[in-house]
C-alpha cells in the first residue's frame, strides 16, 4: 500500500472514531478530590460526607495507635498527593505527626475538633485536653459539622449535595445517641463501672453516666495516651487505683482495647478475680468487612459488649 | 483513482455522522419541558403546629455558613417558611398566618423537628393544622421515636370548589 493511502487511511479512522456517537454522549469525567486522614474515625465521617465525589484514605490502618505512630516514606508520598489533610487534634496524633506531615507538603490541614470543649483529664499543670472526644456522638456531630464546613469550602459547586449527605448521617447519630442511652439504662447505675486498657472513654463515660465513684471519667491503668507524653503511660499509682476502684465497686468485668496490648488488663483480671468483658474499639475502628467497620458499627459494638458483661 | 475512492468513502462516513448528529441535536430540541401553571390559593390561610416538647439547641443539627443549628425545618411546596425555633414550647400552639405558597390542587407540607435529647426515651409529637377561615383543611400529627427527629410529609390537595364554598 502506498504511504499516502496508507496516512489517509488512518486518517479516516481517526475521524470516524472522535465522531462516533459514543464520543458525542461522552461526559468529562469529573475529578475525585483526595482526602487522607489521620485516624480511620475522621475517615469515615468524611465518606459519609462526600460520598464517591472523594477517595479518603486514612494514614492509620485499622487497629492502629495513633498516640505512638511512626510516619512512613509512604505516608509522606500519599499526602503529597492529597487535596485535603485531616487530623484529629488535641495531641491525639502523637508529636502532631499528621499536621508535620500537611506542612511538610505544604497541603491544608483540618482539625475536626475545631470548637470542641475538650475534658480535661488529670490536675493542675498536668492538666491534658482529652483527645478522645468521638466518643460522644454529639461530639462527633460536630467534627461532622466542621468537615462539611472544610469540604464545602474547598469545593462550593457540590456543598449542597454535601449538606444533604451530612444531614442524614446527622440524623443517625441522633438515632444511634439514643439507642445508646436506652442501651445502658438496663444497666443499674451502681454497676456503670467501665474499666479499660487507657484512658480513651472520659466523653462515653461523662455522656452515658458511667464510674460515678471517679466524677464520671475513665478508670484505666494507662493514662490518656499509650506514649510518652505527661500524663500518659502506665505508673503504679495509677494501677494500683484501678485495682481498689475494682474491688470497692464490685465491677464485674472490665475489657481490653483492640489498639493496646491487653497484658495489663488481662494480669489486673487475674488479680482482682473479675472476668474480661471483652475487646473495645478504641482508638481505632475495626478492619473492613468487621462489625465496627464503621464510626456508628463501633459504637454499637462497644455498647453491646459492655452492656452484656455489666448488667 | 485509488486515492479518490478513499477520499469518498471518507466524505461518505463522516457526512453521514454529520447528519445522524445534526437530526438527533434537532430531536434534541423539539422536546419542550413545560411548567405546570400553578394557581396560588387566594383564600387566607393559618398554620398551628402544637408539639409536646420544647425545643432546645440541638447538638446533631446541621451547622452551614449561612445558617445554625435549626431546631425547627418547615417546608411548604420545597420553600422554607419562617419558624420561629426557640418559641416552641409543650402544648403551646404556635400559629403562623397568612401562610404563603399554597396553590390550587397538591400541595405539601414538610416538617422536621428535634425534641430534646434527653426525652429521647418518650414518643414525641407535633400536631400540624391548616385552616382556612376556621375551616380545617389539614388536621395530622407526626411521632417519632427513640431519638429520632419528629418529622413526616403531609399531603393534600386545595379544590376550586372547596374554596368558593366558605362564601
Amino acid at each position: 500500500m502506498r504511504p499516502v493511502i496508507r496516512t489517509l487511511l488512518l486518517l479516516l479512522l481517526c475521524s470516524v472514531l472522535s465522531l462516533s456517537p459514543l464520543s458525542l454522549q461522552a461526559q468529562p469525567a469529573s475529578k475525585k478530590l483526595r482526602i487522607v486522614t489521620s485516624t480511620t474515625q475522621i475517615a469515615d465521617f468524611t465518606r459519609q460526607i462526600m460520598g464517591d465525589r472523594a477517595e479518603v484514605i486514612s494514614v492509620l490502618a485499622p487497629g492502629a495507635d495513633p498516640h505512638t505512630y511512626q510516619p512512613t516514606p509512604d505516608d509522606v508520598q500519599l499526602v503529597l498527593r492529597a487535596d485535603i489533610c485531616m487530623e484529629n487534634g488535641l495531641h491525639l496524633e502523637g508529636k502532631s505527626w499528621m499536621a508535620t506531615l500537611a506542612r511538610d507538603a505544604d497541603k491544608p490541614l483540618v482539625t475536626a475538633t475545631t470548637g470542641l470543649a475538650p475534658l480535661l483529664v488529670g490536675e493542675g499543670e498536668e492538666a491534658i485536653m482529652d483527645p478522645h472526644a468521638w466518643f460522644s456522638p454529639r461530639n462527633a456531630a460536630l467534627y461532622v459539622n466542621n468537615i462539611l464546613k472544610a469540604v464545602s469550602g474547598f469545593d462550593p459547586a457540590n456543598r449542597a449535595e454535601y449538606q444533604a449527605r451530612t444531614r442524614l448521617f446527622l440524623q443517625q447519630l441522633r438515632v444511634l445517641d439514643a439507642w445508646i442511652r436506652e442501651q445502658v439504662s438496663r444497666i443499674p447505675p451502681h454497676r456503670r463501672i467501665l474499666v479499660t486498657t487507657h484512658d480513651a472513654f472520659n466523653y462515653f463515660c461523662r455522656e452515658y453516666k458511667f464510674n460515678p465513684g471517679n466524677d464520671f471519667l475513665s478508670i484505666a491503668p494507662v493514662g490518656w495516651s499509650t506514649g510518652a507524653e505527661v500524663g500518659a503511660g502506665i505508673t503504679p499509682e495509677r494501677r494500683r487505683k484501678v485495682v481498689q476502684s475494682i474491688k470497692e465497686s464490685g465491677a464485674p468485668a472490665i475489657f481490653v482495647e483492640t489498639t493496646i496490648n491487653p497484658k495489663q488488663i488481662r494480669e489486673i483480671a487475674q488479680e482482682t478475680g473479675v472476668a474480661i468483658g471483652g475487646e473495645l474499639y478504641s482508638d481505632s475502628m475495626g478492619p473492613a468487612g468487621s462489625a465496627g467497620e464503621t464510626y456508628i458499627g463501633m459504637l454499637r459494638e462497644n455498647v453491646l459488649l459492655i452492656v452484656n458483661a455489666l448488667q | 483513482m485509488r486515492f479518490i475512492l478513499t477520499l469518498l468513502i471518507w466524505l461518505v462516513i463522516i457526512g453521514g455522522l454529520w447528519s445522524y448528529s445534526r437530526q438527533r441535536q434537532a430531536a434534541e430540541a423539539e422536546i419542550v419541558i413545560r411548567n405546570p401553571t400553578l394557581t396560588l390559593a387566594k383564600e387566607v390561610y393559618s398554620l398551628k403546629l402544637t408539639p409536646t416538647f420544647s425545643s432546645e439547641a440541638d447538638p446533631f443539627a446541621l451547622q452551614t455558613e449561612d445558617s445554625g443549628p435549626v431546631a425547627l425545618e418547615l417546608r411548604l411546596n420545597g420553600r422554607l417558611l419562617p419558624v420561629p425555633a426557640d418559641q416552641l414550647n409543650r402544648g403551646i400552639p404556635w400559629t403562623l398566618e397568612g401562610v404563603e405558597g399554597l396553590v390550587m390542587g397538591d400541595n405539601e407540607i414538610y416538617l422536621a423537628a428535634s425534641p430534646p435529647l434527653s426525652e429521647g426515651s418518650l414518643e414525641h409529637g407535633m400536631r400540624v393544622q391548616l385552616a382556612r377561615a376556621g375551616v380545617r383543611v389539614v388536621d395530622t400529627t407526626l411521632w417519632s421515636s427513640q431519638g429520632s427527629l419528629v418529622s413526616g410529609t403531609i399531603h393534600f390537595a386545595l379544590t376550586a370548589k372547596e374554596e368558593s364554598h366558605d362564601h
